[in-house]
């Protein structure tokens, strides 16, 4: 992909410039799109996150400060939030229809290997590759899933104290491998 | 509690980040990250961090058609916020968007949006001043308060009659959330602190007996907070503020 700078085309939001917005949407829609999908595992809502998601960059946009992080970083987690507060609030096992959840789960690829396979991924993936497998499959499935611990410690069939002390302690660990 | 531990802060910062974190200690953190750089900035390390992750996930196909929706909500939350001031959104907004929006639809569109505006503040202030109400002898317009501080423009009319009575009239489309509420607060003695006008019903206009108001005086501050449902718990404001503004009194002849 072609290098894009957030940075500026956020700046471009927060003083009301439209074309701005249009150029990040163009870029970035079908990746965040992913993103909620990913998590909420529905089409409609996913679309609807992504819609909100948008009016918010827009009007949060002034509150973006380049020298903390990096645009896309910014505009995926607002996404990502919102696509959480969805779920924890519908409560995931209620309102899904079964079929389509199926069908997004089965084609979607495992994301460490995935990870393996993408451009800027490198790092990451060396860094979770140094965690035991049950703990690296914590911080993926809360990452990239939106799992919540007890969810997680149900899917792996693992007390929910242990799995709060393996996030913690992954994270020890990732934050001193990626330093 | 935010630790104050670098190990400790790094671990809640990704836990935030990935997504692990309940309501009240999401919404403790999201507070935090306002004042405290230093948190901020290790919430931003996880994100660029982990982000390859969710990059690794590819590209989801989009329907050529959400553009155009996302485009329309973004001219009408424009227009919920500018429409208190007609004269301000032909001033400046106007001539921003004339610029900036390149679609001939929209700007139509637009336009329209405008003057349905006026015509909504015509209504509301011929409304406002019928003459079986007492006359009003006090204005407020509050400004809406993003969660940074930052003032985006008229969202809340307040107007306090002659008689003491208060009417509240939202100009923006507020929705508090689930399980909360918006309160309104006067303030006319800094040693007593902010007092409660009650909580608003849903939509927010309210109109208060006279002798709720104690006192009403030019400069009188009104705020309106977000609080659990039934009202602050502590008879002071305990969420961020989201309208604020001034009383002035009234111009004496009618309009």
């Amino acid at each position: 992909m072609e290098p894009f700078d957030h940075a500026s085309a956020l700046e471009g939001c927060a003083r009301q410039d439209p074309a701005s917005l249009r150029r990040l949407y163009d870029r970035e829609a079908g990746f965040l799109l992913a993103v909620a999908l990913r998590i909420v595992r529905r089409r409609d809502v996913a679309v609807e996150v992504v819609h909100d998601s948008f009016l918010d960059i827009w009007e949060r946009a002034g509150s973006f400060d380049s020298s903390r992080g990096a645009g896309r970083a910014w505009i995926a987690s607002i996404v990502r939030h919102r696509a959480l507060k969805y779920i924890r609030a519908a409560g995931r096992e209620t309102d899904i229809d079964e079929a389509k959840t199926a069908e997004i789960v089965d084609t979607a690829p495992d994301p460490f290997a995935a990870l393996a396979a993408a451009q800027d991924g490198a790092r990451l993936h060396a860094c979770l590759a140094k965690l035991d497998a049950d703990r690296r499959r914590v911080i993926l499935l809360a990452y990239v899933e939106g799992l919540s611990q007890s969810e997680i410690a149900e899917r792996l069939a693992t007390p929910l104290g242990t799995v709060k002390a393996w996030v913690r302690r992954s994270l020890i660990a990732l934050k001193d491998c990626l330093s | 509690m935010i630790p104050s531990d670098p190990e400790g802060r790094d671990v809640l910062a990704g836990e935030y980040v990935l997504g692990l974190l309940d309501g009240a200690a999401t919404a403790e953190i999201e507070r935090a990250l306002l004042s405290d750089a230093d948190m901020a900035r290790r919430v931003a390390f996880w994100e660029e961090c982990l982000l390859p992750a969710s990059s690794a996930l590819g590209m989801a196909e989009v329907d050529p058609a959400q553009w155009a929706r996302i485009e329309q909500d973004l001219v009408t939350r424009r227009h919920a916020l500018g429409r208190t001031t007609p004269s301000a959104l032909t001033r400046s907004k106007h001539g921003i968007m004339r610029a900036a929006w390149h679609s001939p639809s929209l700007w139509r569109a637009t336009t329209g949006l405008a003057t349905a505006a006026a015509l909504i503040l015509a209504i509301l202030l011929s409304r406002m001043s019928a003459p079986v109400e007492s006359p009003t002898r006090y204005f407020a317009i509050l400004q809406s308060r993003d969660a940074l501080g930052q003032e985006s423009g008229p969202g809340w009319l307040i107007q306090v009659a002659q008689n003491g009575a208060v009417r509240s009239l939202p100009l923006a489309d507020v929705q508090p959330g689930s399980g909360r509420a918006l309160q309104l607060w006067t303030l006319w003695d800094q040693a007593r602190g902010p007092v409660s006008l009650g909580v608003l019903p849903p939509g927010g206009a309210i109109r208060l007996p006279p002798e709720r108001l104690e006192a009403i005086g030019d400069g009188q501050l009104f705020e309106i907070t977000l609080e659990p449902e039934a009202g602050s718990p502590i008879g002071r404001p305990t969420g961020r503020i989201l309208f604020i503004g001034r009383a002035k009194g009234a111009a004496s002849q009618a309009l």
